[in-house]
């Protein structure tokens, strides 16, 4: 073999390796002529195309390409125009488009082709080739789609989304953002600032500028992830909280690619914060400041609040109750009083477990020591399932209360005490007349009213004596009306069945609007007041028939007086007479008259001396056997008022055992009357000690009765006896006489006596009664 | 006596008295007039003649010592009293008072009369005194300026020739003064005069020994 033929032969098998390569290549080859006919293509195209080179060569006319049978009909009018161009021109020939292989289907391919050029420059060949690209394209395709849903998802979040680059410069706003902003990325662009600064002026609240800048400044130099809260301006102008993120997107070498953030709306989350803050606030402050202790326990019991007034009470906050060795609870149990402990712990377990209300009174320990009265409550708070979540507790300070309470029930008690020890009995009755109460001394004393009888209408038929009810009825019916205090005297059926004496006196008690709220009526047993004045009356009216203004001095002169003027008018008149008888002529018509005159008033005369002996009289009828002792008593009862009102005291000295005498009580009473008062009267000029003794005793035969004074004694100690001897200024001088005459018709004598260091002594006696006068 | 120039006024309030005491009185030839109270003999008419008041000590309006008490400062005629009371001190003081008598009841006509008498004829001569004493005073100022001057100086016992030298005019025109006046005066002498004098309570301050001053 030749070279040549060996080259040949070489070229022969580097053809054919090239051949062989080209046809196992994963790509179709082809080679076209100047004018765009095939003059190669490979034989994986030809199998994949189904159809021959020649077919797909250009027609005859040169403005069909052959392979517009393969080309899809979208594609071949745009790659036909690139085709004839880069024939014309010679620029690398690089499209896509699909094919259409035998099975029906399109695939997409890359078709790139380059020119060959001679020596010239003139093109004489182009080789190309295809690469099946459908799966690429897909990718591609689905890769679009995908970017294409996820920037609609971008945009149609709810959230304003911006993206900027590694440097900070906004490349991207989400349309939401857009719409909020009321721009895009590069509507505010200025010269001279960058984008972003741009941006962040025109959207950023000028208060939060600094910090915004601050952060994403180092955000960016340090890669941290961006949050931060800031107002920033809506389109309208209006300001709007938003809290914004962000973070770098990076790829595999962790180089930062850009930076992704998002911006949430929180101006109404800012808004219910600041509400729910002002809120809590106004809580807490309500809490704090009510006039009571609020506390709040765990649904176990351990304290978790006091508000400020318990605080400031216990000494100690909730942490205050975290002792070692012991519960809160158990802690703050140890501030209630030792007594009140035991019974707090039962009931509140109880209400823990039970979930019943807690409700108890118990004293609690001041911070300085001092233990109040508390009320306390408190109530579990459930959930919706019921289950309890919290306990709410109320202590309010009921100290001064309980002390008021206390002294009320003292002042009841004392009260009843009182009503119980006065001898009095009350009863009240309500508007109506119903009996609501009786004091046990009553009950004790008059009995319990029988069921029937339920009004004080019918308690007074029931008790009052029948003559004194009428009157008592009405007096009370009209007082009950009118509504004005009223007493009644009558007489009242006791437990034994004996009417007594009573004095009711009844009173309405008002309330604070003027209305009768209750009668109240008091009784006292008046029955022996009532007899000692009936007495009392007889002895008056017995001493006073005698003594007519219990004075005998003046007695005295009235008689003579009495006397003395007919007396003096008969005198007269005789004389007169006598002178008529003996005129010349006498003058009988004259005297006669004057005789008449005579008899008249000697006859007065004489009626004025009966009168008196009447009197007299009466007395003697009375003379019989008494004690003397109780004449002695009655007349000092008699002179009481006067020798109080003189300061005069009278001491009473009767022996005790005294023999029978027969006297007249009203004469020897008038005696000793006027014998104290002669004594009271001796002791008027003296400055001090005034004393009036009275003192009987016996003395042989007869009963002697000694009234003794302190004043100046008397100087004419028989002389005073006689009638018509006075040293007083008024007095008659008849007084003493008739003492004497009356003691000496008993059988007695009369005298006085000097006493010792000075005053008189008046005695007498009365003879003693052998026996028993009949 | 007669039942003209005089009279009794008795004041008692009891009417047996006033009417026994007027009988009494009438049977004497006496005219009374009876009260029954202080207040009416104070305010009845009076005749002016001698008279006498019977007066009760227990008056209805006044104590009849009151009464005495009351009219003592006027003129008022001599009171007896009479009482039914007899008390000293009264009695003591009714008389220290100018009283004329203090009787009691029952008293005996005997002394009532007597007493009635004693001072009826006292009022007589009071009132006659009083008359005289008028008379004299008018006859005094019927005297001229000059002759109530010499008048004193005669009663004083002065010579003429002293008495004309003390009021500086001559004698002869004393003695006319003097003569007037003894006439005007109707003294029947010197010693007439001085009395006169003396009642009219003339001084008499000049004496004859010291020559008139």
């Amino acid at each position: 073999m030749t070279t040549a033929s060996k080259l040949l032969g070489a070229c022969d098998t580097e053809a054919a390796r090239a051949s062989k390569i080209i046809e196992s290549m994963p790509a179709f080859a082809w080679a076209a002529d100047a004018t765009g006919r095939y003059t190669y293509i490979s034989p994986n195209a030809l199998a994949y195309l189904g159809h021959s080179r020649d077919d797909l060569g250009p027609s005859e006319a040169g403005d069909e390409f052959g392979w517009r049978r393969v080309v899809h009909p979208d594609d071949y009018d745009r790659v036909a125009t690139r085709w004839r161009h880069c024939l014309q021109t010679g620029d690398h020939y690089d499209t896509e488009h699909r094919l259409r292989g035998t099975d029906g289907t399109y695939r997409w391919f890359r078709n790139s082709g380059r020119p060959s050029r001679d020596g010239e420059g003139r093109i004489t060949d182009w080789y190309g080739t295809s690469i099946d690209i459908e799966e690429q394209k897909q990718t591609e395709a689905a890769l679009r789609e995908r970017e294409r849903s996820l920037r609609e998802l971008i945009e149609t979040l709810p959230a304003q989304i911006w993206c900027t680059g590694p440097d900070g410069e906004p490349i991207y706003f989400s349309q939401v953002f857009r719409e909020f902003l009321g721009f895009d990325v590069a509507d505010k662009d200025t010269p001279g600032n960058s984008r972003l600064a741009s941006v962040l002026d025109a959207h950023i609240h000028p208060d939060d500028l600094g910090a915004v800048n601050a952060l994403f400044a180092r955000c960016l130099a340090t890669g941290e992830p961006y949050a931060l809260k800031h107002r920033q301006r809506r389109f309208d102008g209006e300001y709007r909280w938003v809290e914004t993120r962000a973070a770098a997107m990076r790829n595999s070498e962790g180089v930062i690619l850009q930076w992704n953030g998002v911006c949430l709306d929180i101006e109404d989350l800012m808004n219910a914060q600041a509400a729910l803050q002002a809120n809590e606030r106004e809580l807490s402050q309500l809490v704090n400041m009510i006039p009571s202790h609020v506390w709040r326990l765990t649904p176990d019991g351990e304290p978790t609040f006091f508000n400020k007034r318990m605080l400031d009470y216990l000494g100690f906050d909730v942490a205050g109750t975290n002792k070692p060795g012991t519960s809160r609870l158990e802690a703050l149990r140890a501030a209630v009083h030792p007594d009140d402990r035991s019974e707090i712990r039962n009931t509140l377990n109880h209400c823990l477990a039970t979930g019943e209300t807690f409700s108890m009174r118990f004293r609690l320990r001041r911070v300085d020591g001092v233990y109040h009265w508390m009320s306390g409550r408190a109530e579990p708070l459930r959930d919706h399932e019921g289950r309890i979540v919290q306990w709410y507790g109320l202590c309010h300070d009921i100290d001064e209360q309980v002390h008021a309470e206390e002294a009320l029930q003292q002042s009841e008690r004392q009260l009843q005490q009182l009503i119980d020890a006065v001898p009095v009995n009350i009863l009240s009755f309500a508007p109506s007349g119903k009996i609501t109460s009786a004091s046990k001394r009553y009950l004790e004393e008059v009995g319990t009213p029988p069921p029937h009888v339920e009004d004080f209408e019918a308690l007074a038929r029931h008790l009052a004596h029948p003559e004194d009810l009428p009157a008592m009825l009405q007096k009370a019916l009209d007082g009950f009306a009118t509504g004005r205090p009223f007493v009644n005297r009558f007489r009242r059926l006791d437990k034994q069945g004996a009417y007594l004496w009573i004095e009711a006196r009844a009173q309405p008690m008002r309330d604070a609007g003027g209305e009768i709220a209750q009668w109240y009526i008091a009784t006292i047993d008046i029955e022996d007041e009532l007899r000692a004045q009936e007495e009392l009356r007889l002895a008056r009216e017995n001493l006073s028939h005698a003594s007519q203004a219990a004075s005998l001095a003046e007695l005295s002169a009235s008689i003579a007086h009495e006397v003395n003027q007919p007396l003096a008018a008969i005198v007269a008149n005789s004389h007169a007479c006598h002178r008529w008888l003996t005129a010349d002529p006498p003058n009988i018509e004259r005297a006669q008259k004057t005789v008449e005159r005579v008899i008249r008033d000697a006859n007065s005369a004489a009626d004025v001396v009966s009168r008196i002996r009447a009197l007299f009289k009466q007395s003697v009828e009375r003379r019989n056997t008494t004690s003397l002792r109780s004449v002695v008593a009655e007349a000092r009862d008699l002179m009481a008022d006067e020798a109080i009102r003189r300061r005069v005291r009278i001491d009473v000295d009767v022996a005790s055992e005294l023999p029978l005498v027969a006297f007249d009580r009203v004469q020897v009473q008038q005696v000793l009357v006027n014998l104290v008062r002669n004594g009271i009267e001796a002791m008027d000029n003296i400055a001090s000690d005034r004393v009036l003794r009275m003192r009987v005793h016996r003395m042989d035969d007869v009963v002697q009765t000694e009234i003794s004074d302190r004043g100046p004694g008397v100087e004419f100690p028989e002389r005073i006896f006689e009638p018509f001897f006075t040293t007083k200024q008024n007095g008659m001088g008849m007084g003493l006489a008739i003492c004497r005459s009356i003691i000496e018709s008993h059988g007695g004598r009369l005298w006085v006596e000097k006493s010792e260091p000075h005053g008189a002594t008046f005695i007498f006696t009365l003879p003693v009664e052998a026996e028993v006068a009949p | 006596m007669t039942t003209g120039d005089h009279v009794v006024f008795i004041v008692d309030d009891d009417e047996r008295i006033r009417e026994a005491l007027c009988e009494l009185l009438v049977s004497h030839g006496m005219h009374a007039i009876a009260f029954g109270s202080a207040g009416d003999y104070v305010s009845a008419k009076k005749p002016d003649i001698p008279a006498c008041l019977v007066l009760d000590v227990e008056l209805p309006d006044i104590n009849g010592l009151d009464l005495q008490k009351q009219i003592a400062a006027g003129n008022h005629p001599p009171i007896v009293f009479i009482t039914g009371h007899g008390d000293i001190p009264s009695s003591v003081r009714a008389i220290k008072r100018g009283a004329v008598d203090f009787l009691t009841k029952p008293f005996s006509d005997s002394d009532l009369m007597s007493a009635i008498h004693t001072a009826i004829t006292q009022d007589r001569e009071i009132r006659s005194e009083r008359v005289e004493l008028g008379m004299l005073r008018r006859r005094y100022l019927e005297l001229t300026p000059r002759e109530r001057e010499v008048l004193p100086l005669v009663v004083s016992g002065l010579l003429n020739k002293q008495a004309a030298a003390e009021l500086s005019i001559s004698e002869v025109m004393l003695q006319i003064h003097r003569r007037n006046v003894m006439q005007k005066m109707a003294a029947d002498s010197l010693a007439d005069l001085v009395r006169i004098a003396e009642r009219l309570q003339i001084p008499i301050t000049h004496s004859r020994r010291a020559g008139g001053s």
